[in-house]
Formats: C-alpha cells, sequence, structure tokens
C-alpha cells in the first residue's frame, strides 16, 4: 500500500481503491468499501460575545466482505497501512462468524447524474473568513433580541458549515464519488414574563449559503417563537382539530417514513404490514422521496451502498404505492433497491429519506388555520412516544388555541394521542407552505380530530 | 503506570502543541486523545446476522480565553496535523502573547479504576458474544408461543482517554462498557405488539456471570404479551405510582437537566439561581453519583481529567448543587463535580449527567400502591425531553396499568407522560424504600452528543400528572 495522507481531493476515493486492491488479493469476490472524508466548522455566539469556534476533520473507511453468503463489517478511523491491512483481515475473520443470509449483496453500477450536474457544491463555503461568520451570527442574535422587549436573552446561536466527500467502491466494478457542502444558522432566544421562561428557536440549512434566509430573517422568528408561548397554559382534556404547523408535520413525516421501511414491514414490526395498494393515508396525501432535486439538503446521486437515489412516489393520493429498501432488505423481499441506504464509514445501511415531501395543497397557512373554529395549531412536540408496531403514538405538545378562525392563546403541557392510521386519514387540508430546511418538508396540515390531554 | 495506547503523542510533542494552543494568550489549553474499540454482532431469525468491529484515534485541542471556546478535532495525527490543530483552536483568544512555557509531569497517570474489569471484552472469543444473542433469543421465543420476530443486538466498546492540560494534570483513563438488548414482536389474529428490554452496564464482559441474557429475552417477550390485551391510556391528570428503575428518566428529564451548570450560568433554565430554594417536595433528594462502579453511567474521571463523585443536587427538597464542567465551573464561582463529559475526541467537553437517581425514602412500594383508588402505573419506560427554560418535560411510558381500588389491574397502550419539572416534584407524596437503577442501556443526547447515563428511583406517588392517552378518563378524586 502507498496511501498518502496529503493527497488532494481525490485522496477518499484513492483511499477506497487501496483497500479494493487489498481485499482482491485475499481473493474475496463480493466486497463493498465507504470512504468518507468530513469537515465541519461552527461558531457560537451568546450575548455580544463569541463563545465557541470549533473545527472537526474527520475521515475513515468501512469495508463489508461477504463470504459464501455470511457478511463481516470492519470499520476505522485510522487509515495507516498496518491498519487498514488488518482492517481487511478482521472483516473477513468476522464473516466467517456470521450466519449466511441471502439478502447480503453489493449494488451493480448503474448510470447516474454526476454529482456536479446535482448542483451540491458551494466553493464559496470553503473560503468564508471567520469573522465573517462572526458577524452573521452577530447579526442573527441582535435581530433575535429586538425582535420582541419580553426577549430576555439569547441561549445561544450558531453558525455551521462543512463540506463531506464520499467515495463508495465495489467488487463489482462500482466507483461513485460525491461530494456536497451544507451550511446553516440557528438562533435560540429565551423569553421572560408572565411568571415564565419560554424558549424558541429557528434555523435556516441550506447546501449553497446564496439559498440560506438572512441571519435578521431567522433571529426574528426564533424571537417570535419563544414570546409568542409566554403566558401559555395547559387546556382541559378534548377531542378537537389539530393544525400541525409545516416543521410539526415535517415530524410526522418522518415518522411515516420509518414505518415504511421495506424489511420492517417483512419482519412484520410496522403498522403499515399487509396495506401495500391500500389507503393509509387521505387522498389529499402524496408523498415522493427524490434525491435527484438539484441543490436540496437530501440530494445524492447514489445512496450509501452505490445505489441510484432516483425519484419515487411513496403514497399517491392516500394509497401506498411502495416501501423503501437497502440492498438487503430488497432482495429479502424480491424488491428493488430505492437508494435510501444510508451510513456513516462506521455503521452498516439504515434506510433515510434523501428529499422527503409531501405535495403541498391550495390553502395558505392563514386560510387553513380560519377553517378551525375550536382547535390547536400545534408547534411543538416533545418526546419520541411512537410504537411504529401499533402505530400508536402520544406527545407532550405546546402551540396556540384556536378559536373561530382566530390564534387566541398559548398552550402547553397537554399531549397529543393517537394512531398514525387515523391521523394520516384524517388529513382534511393541506396548506401551500412547503418549505426546505430539512430534508423531510411537509407543509401545515389539519387532522380532523384528535386526542389533547390536558389538565 | 500509563498504558501505550498513545505512545505517538511523546511528552514532547505534547507540550509543543499545547504551548501552540496557547501562543495567542489562551488561558487554558488541554489535548485529549482517545482510542476506542467497538465489537457489535445481531441476532435475526434465529442466526447471527451482522458481526462488526470498529476502531477509533483521535484528538480535541481545546483553548479557554475568558468565556471563549475554541476546539480543533482531528484523527489524521502527526506532529503537523496536531500542531495545525493547535493554531486553529488557538484563535479563540486574539491577544499575541509571549511565548508561554508550560510544565508537563513526567508521565501519565493512570485512573485508579472504579470496577476492576475481570473479563477484557477483548480478550472474550467472538463465539461466547454470539452464544449470549442465541440464549437472549431462546429466552424471547420460549416465553410465549405467539412470538414473531426477535432481534437481539450485543455491542461492547473499549474507549482508552488521555487527557493532558496547560495546568499540568496529565492522565488516562480505561473503560469498556457492554450491553445487550432484545425486541420481541408477538402476534395475536390481527393484533401485534412489540416489546424490549436491555442489560449492560460499565464492566466487561463479567458482567454476564450475574445478568441472564436468557431471561432478558423472557423480559422482552413478557412486555409485548402484556400490551397485546391493552386497553386506550386515560388522557388527562391522573394520579401515578412510578416503578422503581428505569423510571428515574423522571429524574433526569425534570430537574437533570435543568442543573447542568451550562444552562443555569446561561440563565435557560428555571432552576437558574435557585441554590439554597425549595425546588422539589421534602421527600425528595435526588443525587449524581459516576463513581458508583458498574452501572451505565459510572466513569472514573470526568472527559476533562475531574474524578468522579457523588452530587447532592436536592437535599429534602431544598436545591443544592449544579453538575459542573471546568468552563462553567471557574465562570460561576462553583466547585468541579465530574461532571464535564464529551462523546467522544470530536465534540467540546459540558456539564452533564452520570448516573442520577432519586433516593430511597421509608414507604413500602406495596403500600404505596394500595394507597391509590384510581390511577395510574408506571412500570417501563422508553425515552423523555426536557425544554429547560420552561421546565416541560415528558417521559414515555411503554409499559404501563391502570390502578383500581389499590391494585394495578388492566395494562394499557404507552403513552407520554407531561409534566413541569418543579411542579410534579413538589408533588411527590410517597417515596418508596426500593431505590434501584435502571438495568443499563441509558443515552442521553444533548447539544448534538450522546453519553451513556444512569438513572433510578424507588418507587414514588405524583398527586396528579397528564397522561398522554386516547381514552376520556374520569376526574381523579384526591
Amino acid at each position: 500500500m502507498n496511501f498518502k495522507s496529503d493527497e488532494p481531493t481525490d485522496n477518499i476515493s484513492h483511499l477506497a481503491h487501496i483497500v479494493l486492491s487489498e481485499i482482491k488479493k485475499r481473493g474475496i469476490d463480493t466486497a463493498d468499501i465507504i470512504a468518507k472524508r468530513s469537515r465541519e466548522d461552527s461558531v457560537t455566539v451568546r450575548q455580544e460575545q463569541v463563545e465557541t469556534v470549533r473545527r472537526q476533520i474527520s475521515r475513515g473507511v468501512g469495508i463489508r466482505v461477504i463470504i459464501d453468503g455470511r457478511l463481516g463489517f470492519a470499520h476505522t478511523s485510522d487509515v495507516s497501512e498496518t491498519s487498514l491491512s488488518s482492517l481487511v483481515d478482521r472483516a473477513i475473520m468476522l464473516a466467517k462468524e456470521a450466519f449466511p443470509d441471502r439478502g447480503h449483496g453489493i449494488a451493480k453500477p448503474a448510470p447516474v447524474p454526476a454529482s456536479d450536474e446535482l448542483d451540491m457544491f458551494d466553493h464559496t463555503l470553503l473560503t468564508v473568513p471567520l469573522e465573517e461568520k462572526i458577524d452573521q451570527v452577530l447579526r442573527l442574535e441582535k435581530a433575535m433580541l429586538a425582535s420582541d422587549r419580553r426577549i430576555a436573552r439569547s441561549a445561544g446561536c450558531h453558525w455551521h458549515d462543512g463540506d463531506e466527500e464520499t467515495a463508495i467502491v465495489n467488487t463489482l466494478g462500482l466507483s461513485q464519488t460525491s461530494r456536497g457542502t451544507g451550511v446553516s444558522i440557528v438562533g435560540q432566544a429565551v423569553a421572560e414574563g408572565n411568571g415564565q421562561l419560554q424558549s424558541g428557536w429557528w434555523w435556516s440549512q441550506a447546501r449553497h449559503r446564496s439559498d440560506l434566509d438572512t441571519p435578521e430573517e431567522v433571529g426574528a422568528e426564533a424571537g417570535r417563537r419563544a414570546a409568542v408561548q409566554l403566558g401559555a397554559r395547559s387546556i382541559s382534556t378534548i377531542k378537537a382539530p389539530v393544525v400541525f404547523e409545516a416543521q410539526v408535520a415535517s415530524q410526522m413525516l418522518g415518522v411515516l417514513f420509518r414505518a415504511l421501511d421495506g424489511e420492517t414491514v417483512r419482519k412484520r414490526s410496522s403498522y403499515l404490514v399487509d396495506r401495500k395498494g391500500e389507503t393509509i393515508a387521505s387522498n389529499l396525501v402524496t408523498i415522493i422521496d427524490d434525491g435527484y432535486m438539484p441543490r436540496k439538503l437530501g440530494t445524492q446521486n447514489v445512496d450509501d451502498e452505490g445505489t441510484p437515489a432516483r425519484k419515487k412516489t411513496l403514497v399517491k393520493n392516500g394509497i401506498l404505492k411502495q416501501f423503501v429498501y437497502d440492498i438487503r432488505g430488497a432482495r429479502l423481499s424480491r424488491a428493488r433497491p430505492t437508494g435510501n441506504a444510508q451510513r456513516s464509514y462506521g455503521s452498516l445501511p439504515s434506510l433515510g429519506p434523501t428529499n422527503l415531501y409531501v405535495v403541498p395543497g391550495d390553502l395558505t397557512r392563514d386560510d387553513l388555520i380560519k377553517t378551525v373554529k375550536n382547535g390547536i395549531l400545534l408547534t411543538r412536540i416533545l418526546g419520541s412516544g411512537v410504537n411504529l408496531v401499533t402505530g400508536d403514538v402520544s406527545w407532550g405538545g405546546g402551540g396556540i388555541w384556536i378559536e373561530n378562525g382566530e390564534l387566541s392563546y398559548p398552550v402547553e403541557g397537554i399531549t397529543i394521542a393517537g394512531n398514525l392510521l387515523d391521523l394520516w386519514k384524517n388529513v382534511d387540508a393541506i396548506a401551500n407552505d412547503l418549505d426546505w430546511r430539512s430534508v423531510i418538508a411537509c407543509p401545515t396540515f389539519r387532522v380532523s380530530e384528535l386526542m389533547i390531554g390536558g389538565k | 503506570m500509563p498504558t501505550n495506547h498513545f505512545s505517538f503523542l511523546d511528552r514532547r510533542i505534547i507540550r509543543d502543541v499545547i504551548e501552540a494552543a496557547l501562543s495567542r494568550g489562551g488561558d487554558f489549553a488541554e489535548l485529549f486523545a482517545q482510542r476506542s474499540s467497538s465489537n457489535g454482532a445481531s441476532f435475526e431469525e434465529g442466526h447471527v446476522r451482522e458481526v462488526e468491529s470498529g476502531a477509533r484515534l483521535g484528538v480535541g485541542i481545546r483553548v479557554i480565553k475568558g468565556e471563549r471556546t475554541g476546539y480543533a478535532a482531528l484523527d489524521e495525527l502527526s506532529k503537523d496535523t496536531l500542531m495545525a490543530a493547535a493554531s486553529t483552536a488557538a484563535q479563540i483568544a486574539d491577544s499575541p502573547s509571549p511565548d508561554r512555557q508550560v510544565t508537563i509531569p513526567s508521565e501519565a497517570s493512570m485512573t485508579p479504576t472504579i470496577s476492576p474489569i475481570l473479563k477484557d471484552v477483548d480478550s472474550i472469543l467472538l463465539a461466547q458474544k454470539t452464544r449470549l444473542l442465541q440464549l437472549a433469543d431462546q429466552g424471547a421465543r420460549s416465553q410465549d408461543s405467539r412470538v414473531i420476530q426477535v432481534v437481539v443486538q450485543y455491542a461492547d466498546l473499549r474507549r482508552d482517554i488521555m487527557i493532558c492540560n496547560s495546568e499540568g494534570l496529565w492522565v488516562e483513563d480505561s473503560a469498556q462498557i457492554i450491553g445487550l438488548v432484545v425486541r420481541s414482536v408477538v402476534e395475536a389474529g390481527n393484533r401485534r405488539e412489540t416489546g424490549r428490554y436491555g442489560i449492560g452496564g460499565h464492566a466487561g464482559f463479567e458482567i454476564f456471570d450475574k445478568l441472564d441474557a436468557r431471561e432478558c429475552g423472557r423480559r422482552g417477550t413478557r412486555q409485548a404479551v402484556t400490551l397485546l390485551d391493552a386497553r386506550e391510556a386515560p388522557a388527562g391528570p391522573q394520579m401515578v405510582v412510578m416503578a422503581n428503575g428505569w423510571a428515574g428518566v423522571l429524574l433526569h428529564e425534570a430537574v437533570g437537566h435543568g442543573l447542568e451548570a451550562d444552562a443555569a450560568r446561561k440563565g435557560s433554565t428555571i432552576f437558574a439561581g435557585k441554590i439554597g430554594q425549595e425546588v422539589a417536595s421534602e421527600l425528595c433528594t435526588v443525587v449524581d453519583d459516576g463513581s458508583l462502579p458498574g452501572y451505565r453511567g459510572s466513569i472514573g474521571i470526568d472527559d476533562e481529567g475531574t474524578r468522579s463523585e457523588r452530587t447532592v443536587l436536592i437535599e429534602k427538597g431544598v436545591l443544592k448543587a449544579y453538575l459542573t464542567d471546568r468552563l462553567n465551573a471557574r465562570l460561576m464561582g462553583l466547585p468541579l463535580t465530574g461532571n464535564g463529559r464529551r462523546e467522544s475526541y470530536l465534540h467540546v467537553p459540558i456539564p452533564r449527567m452520570t448516573n442520577t437517581f432519586l433516593e430511597a425514602g421509608d414507604s413500602d412500594p406495596e403500600e404505596i400502591l394500595r394507597s391509590v383508588k384510581k390511577g395510574f402505573y408506571a412500570v417501563e419506560f422508553g425515552g423523555g425531553q426536557v425544554d429547560t427554560a420552561s421546565g416541560q418535560f415528558v417521559f414515555n411510558v411503554t409499559e404501563g396499568y391502570l390502578i383500581e381500588d389499590g391494585k394495578a389491574t388492566a395494562p394499557v397502550k404507552g403513552a407520554t407522560l407531561i409534566g413541569n419539572g418543579p411542579e410534579v416534584l413538589k408533588q411527590v407524596d410517597r417515596v418508596g424504600s426500593d431505590c434501584a437503577l435502571d438495568p443499563g442501556l441509558g443515552t442521553c443526547g444533548k447539544a448534538g452528543q450522546h453519553v451513556p447515563v444512569g438513572v433510578g428511583q424507588p418507587h414514588l406517588r405524583i398527586r396528579e400528572m397528564t397522561v398522554g392517552g386516547t381514552a376520556i378518563a374520569a376526574p381523579v378524586m384526591v
């Protein structure tokens, strides 16, 4: 091996190929290698002072070796010659301890868009001076503190930027390299009043800096979210319409995605078992996952096993069209992998969304709220009370009570509970406020009725 | 005796790096090195499905100037890259200063172990580890004929750390963390349910001399079977009895995070500035103690080199202390409590809990149940979350029962319980004598960092909490 640590940008691909040739030398005919390198810089400001400046550079390699259907997986951050050589030996040794599984396999090479065509990389992010990053966060915080006189303090405002490069190669000749950037700004406010402290936060995130909201916009929204909750109180237990504000709706969509994991379904551990082709949501609901949307946060040409991350419709007008699979899940269910395998170099794949969204409706968010006589605008949920096997869910929540179509008073200390099947079937209005500050995007929607637990 | 895990970092390199880190006028500089190795295996559908092994080696360099922190982390280690990282971290301070000399002890001191490792995880054959998976799977399947799926996962981690700082501290510590978790799915007619149980701790493989993998599997299935008959949980206020052990998630969320010194210093917790004030019922004494041997949150030293110790946070209802790291202890004039923890060399240390629990009281646990005419009995728990500013917290009950006339009766579906930290602790009116810590699988996430923690409590009664079920409940009469 002759890998040198200071080679230019193709060093990750080079590293993966070196490991591949070591594997081939040992007579292994089925294996894949993932190598990643990432840089992440962040700045935290609080109360007009820089609090933390941080840089992280890391890289590593993970290999999956399949011998007679048995899988061994080994990974390391140490890419020295001796470490890589023993890594290969370790993976081979581990494979011998596993049981044969017909699901294990690797990706066949397939044509995909070039990483550059998908516009995932913003070169300007490589040269932003530290002073400029600090200035952006100071501006954000200033706007946040000025947004409402009841904003008592900043709980910290952040800038993050980074870039990541991934190489995937395998013994079938697949060799894919992709790289992308990401940048985000975050504000966290604490408001004080009515004998309460309330927190609020907001952020903007994108692959390209020019797609970010301004620091002033983000700061003002973080402040508004904290101040609006002051005076929040609990309500009496009631069944009522619940409007899931876009960010909470997106969390709901993320939960639904987990239930769409085809391997979980095969193991009868999702509430969506036996429901392919059936109605699992209101006919207003169409859900798409698409890795090929240029410039988006979840955009990728291939997933972390090398499968093309192409567009697929998961739910169409409420009908469940398809589940998502990595290679193993697909082979076991006689389906096709969907390009949703995600992993660090140190983990086996799990399924994740690329750019996952619910197709927006026509109503504005405000018009949707006007349709509610007596219900809640849910702006935050707490906890992770999801039973995917049954679909039963229960969360803590907070938001604004709606009376006769008007936002009335802030609410906290309540719970929202139901079953995911009913929740999605009872979506009776979807707004047009789709926005892409995360890899999962869902417009504000209304559920006709849910149990709200209170005092 | 120092180990040779960090032989690439000799005394001279460390001194040069720390001096470079201070070159822009920093008050304090520190080098944190970590070498870890992990092993894992999973068992599904009756067979060992995957086996894995990983290794990490990296360094984090930290510089503090006043309230500011500069941090650089890297895993590509050479003298040049370390010096470059030191100057990145150094930038946090901006007044070029005369060369500062630091004194490094002649060798690192090894931290005395809090729980001797009798069976090093690295010395155990993989076949012995996969045997555990098989036992747990057998236990889970033999418990009930309606089991349709069992997934068992085993993981062990060996974590060696070295910390050297500009104040002349140079220490090493070695820890092992181990765990086994079982998830069963049962099916009856068209109804399916799931149960989960796990065991583990800060220990070597000897932990399985005491803990029974088969029983772990049986418990996972038992929970799933119980839930098959579960009815809807009530919605709204209920008198709540919490079982001992895992239920300590309550303390972790209701008060623990609010007592971490960073939140207190920034005024982003309702517990800020309340030392000496009554924040809980006088029956409540809450302790954080990482020096207990063997539990999941146990640590010899924290990730800044401070020895872990017992810290009384709340004594008979009165707030006594916050959990500190170096930065916040110095800025707030508080003692170090050994709670400066980080997930890995990639992360800045921040105040974190270790093992957090409510101490035993004098009520008989059975009498506590008998004392409730109508209420909710919370036995097993998933995760929780807190908003430290408002004090609103939740935790998820995965196994719960109705209490009717002093007896736990019908099992109910999983439900979230929501409350306000100090208000809930003021409503604690019975504390049992049976304090226990959880079985050893807890992980706490904060600021993007995950660290292993322990939680615990005895049986206790809370006059009223909001239960997030789907069934309308009659009002509680207290």
